[in-house]
């Protein structure tokens, strides 16, 4: 980002010195016409104009000439259009200065056919009109052809400076559209790199930004997915979302472990059905329930019989695969209805059936005892093991239990009875203060 | 409050008119005084002519403080140089040798010169037909550099100034005088000149076409400088038409 705020300065200031150079430039070649226009076209159009002048003079000197019939006037005007004529020769304008020298020799010619006619006038004899009035015809003719020549001579100036005039309007009009044109494009570059600025920093800083916000929230929200940033343009922005980023993944590996670790605190290691701990909580939640829904619930005591004894007499491990046989048979009740087995303790085993009387409580109980009979294990000595278990049943609506702990209890005490009983049996409490009830046995 | 800012305004622009016309230029103008009609000496002896009220125009327009004499043509240059003035207005036509000893302006007018005598005489004025003529010219003149140059088998007599050249010619002591045809205008237009005429075609040969300016000393190009817009000055506010029209019935610029 400093990278580029430097860019930035360096570029403003090029931009400033290339249209500094720029607009120089273009003075330099205003001021250049300007010059141009002052020694170069503006004496060429004063020239015509004087050369204009002088034409209509050398006319009126002409038209003088043709009107003046005297001698001593004729002559003074005659040196008058020489000098005048021979002025033009000092300008390089070779048909302007031949033009001029046609007048003067009409002029001279006017003045020679009037002599002529003089002479004729100051004769003895009086003079023949007709070659008199040819005389004065010749001299209206050269003086009328005088006349056209200075015309034209006329109109070409004319025309000349005309061309001349356009010429220097051109140039000075075409400068101004260039200057124009420059600074329309001067002035219009800045407002569109603000606009690409505009665009790159909320491109480049304020999405970025954004997005980092977003991610951070994503983390908060414990959202499971892996965060993924797009990658921002400048280095300082790429490192804060680089750190958002291992912030979402740490978060992540956080909320994994937390929930590994909270699963292994509510398992029982050997046998992966729930503890005693989670056991205990569950059954406090379905007490809770039932209580409220006034439904039935059932709770079963399952301890293994004389397990002390295969511990003693096959080792540990076999003591480990009896009871892993026996979380499987309890597994697969879970399978068949609502219920939750956990490995109380030892060889202990409990269960809870959500919405089950003490009837069928019994009746799973003794499928759970002639299961776990029915079992055959092999020894690594290929000897043949069978186990029993004896089972305690206590159901809410079989007593009267203000506490998840009275009912288990309960169970706990029907597991006693059954030990007590020969055990490889199923045994509930009678209901307190029902003792006209017997004991129910299987 | 305004009553003193403008007091103060006023006596600022005192002082600044107060001290630029203490530095206000002095500056000493040589003509010739026997040109006419470009300069010449009136009869109470002041110097009049078309050089003469150009000189006094260029002087005011640059707000100079100006004092004219009148030197002898051949002495012109030299006496420039000797620093006895600054500026010469006497007509002075362009040349690479004068170039070399003094500081030119821009032209104020243009000329060209002519050969003037009796038209009955004389139709062709080439060398080949004018050998042992008698022809003057002003010495030290642009004319009698050429004469010297081109008509060195005509018989050349070189004067002091014009009017004495023109002097020689209705004398019959020459033939003909090569000079600027627009000096000699006056003299021909004279009545007792009625005899004598332009001779020869109009001059086209580039050395008799010749340019007036005003001279500075050799290095003076500050002054020539302001000179020159002064002529500029002239040109564009009409002072310099109107001289021109006191003496020439058409433009000579």
């Amino acid at each position: 980002m400093i990278t580029a705020g430097r860019l930035l300065i360096g570029f403003v200031l090029l931009y400033a010195i290339v249209a500094a150079g720029v607009s120089i430039v273009f003075l330099r070649k205003i001021e250049n016409d300007a010059r141009y226009t002052q020694e170069q076209q503006l004496p060429l159009v004063l020239s015509q104009n004087r050369n204009a002048i002088k034409v209509e003079r050398l006319a009126s000197l002409a038209r003088s000439i043709y009107l003046a019939k005297d001698r001593e006037l004729e002559r003074q005007l005659q040196l008058q259009t020489h000098v005048l004529a021979q002025s033009f020769t000092l300008d390089e304008n070779d048909q302007l200065a031949k033009g001029v020298q046609k007048v003067s020799s009409h002029v001279k010619q006017i003045v020679a056919l009037r002599d002529q006619v003089r002479k004729m006038d100051a004769g003895d004899t009086s003079p023949d009109p007709a070659v008199r009035a040819e005389l004065e015809r010749q001299a209206l003719e050269t003086y009328q052809s005088a006349m056209r020549v200075t015309d034209e001579l006329g109109q070409s100036i004319v025309s000349d400076a005309a061309v001349l005039a356009y010429g220097m309007s051109g140039d000075i009009q075409r400068t101004a559209k260039m200057i124009q044109v420059a600074w329309i494009i001067i002035l219009t570059l800045p407002v569109l790199i603000a606009v690409g600025a505009i665009y790159v920093v909320a491109r480049h800083i304020i999405r970025p930004i954004n997005s980092a916000i977003e991610g951070l929230r994503s983390i908060d929200r414990h959202e499971k997915r892996r965060l993924r940033l797009r990658r921002p343009l400048f280095r300082e922005l790429s490192t804060i979302n680089e750190a958002i980023e291992a912030y979402g993944h740490v978060s992540l590996d956080l909320l994994r472990t937390n929930s590994i670790l909270q699963a292994l605190s509510e398992e029982d290691g050997l046998t992966t059905l729930a503890n005693r701990r989670s056991f205990e909580k569950r059954i406090g939640e379905e007490f809770a329930k039932a209580t409220q829904n006034d439904t039935d619930l059932a709770i079963l005591m399952v301890d293994l019989d004389h397990f002390k004894s295969i511990n003693d007499h096959y080792g540990h491990q076999m003591g480990d695969t009896c009871l892993k046989m026996t979380a499987n048979v309890l597994r697969s009740i879970g399978a068949e209805r609502d219920c939750h087995a956990a490995r109380y303790g030892g060889e202990e085993f409990s269960l809870v059936f959500p919405d089950c009387d003490l009837q069928s409580a019994i009746a799973e109980a003794e499928k759970i005892r002639l299961s776990i009979s029915s079992l055959i294990i092999t020894s690594s000595y290929d000897e043949t093991i069978r186990i029993t278990a004896s089972v305690g049943v206590a159901t809410i609506k079989s007593g009267r239990f203000e506490t998840a702990a009275q009912l288990l209890e309960n169970a706990d005490r029907a597991l006693y009875l059954a030990k007590h009983s020969g055990r490889n049996i199923v045994k509930s409490l009678p209901l307190p203060g029902r003792a006209d009830l017997k004991p129910l046995t299987a | 409050m305004k009553l003193t800012i403008l007091a103060v305004a006023a006596v600022a622009l005192q002082l600044l008119a107060g001290s630029a016309s203490a530095e206000a230029l002095k500056l000493r103008v040589a003509t010739e005084g026997a040109y006419p009609p470009f300069n010449s000496i009136d009869a109470n002896g002041n110097l009049v002519g078309f050089d003469v009220d150009i000189a006094k125009a260029v002087c005011e327009d640059m707000k100079a403080d100006c004092t004219l004499v009148a030197i002898p043509w051949d002495e012109i240059i030299g006496r420039l140089e000797n620093n006895e003035y600054d500026l010469v207005v006497a007509s002075m036509s362009y040349t690479d040798a004068r170039a070399a000893r003094m500081e030119f302006s821009s032209s104020y007018y243009r000329s060209h010169s002519a050969f003037a005598g009796d038209p009955n005489r004389f139709k062709d004025v080439a060398p080949a037909a004018l050998k042992g003529v008698r022809i003057a010219a002003g010495k030290q003149t642009i004319q009698s550099e050429y004469l010297e140059k081109a008509y060195s088998e005509s018989k050349i007599v070189l004067t002091k100034d014009e009017p004495e050249a023109q002097k020689l010619l209705q004398a019959g002591e020459v033939d003909l005088v090569l000079a600027d045809s627009i000096d000699l205008l006056t003299f021909l237009q004279s009545p007792n000149n009625s005899k004598f005429d332009y001779v020869g075609d109009p001059v086209t040969n580039g050395f008799l076409k010749s340019s007036a300016h005003i001279t500075a000393q050799k290095g003076n190009v500050e002054l020539i400088k302001k000179v020159n817009e002064a002529l500029d000055h002239l040109r564009l506010n009409g002072t310099y038409d109107r001289i021109n029209n006191t003496y020439f019935p058409f433009s000579i610029y």
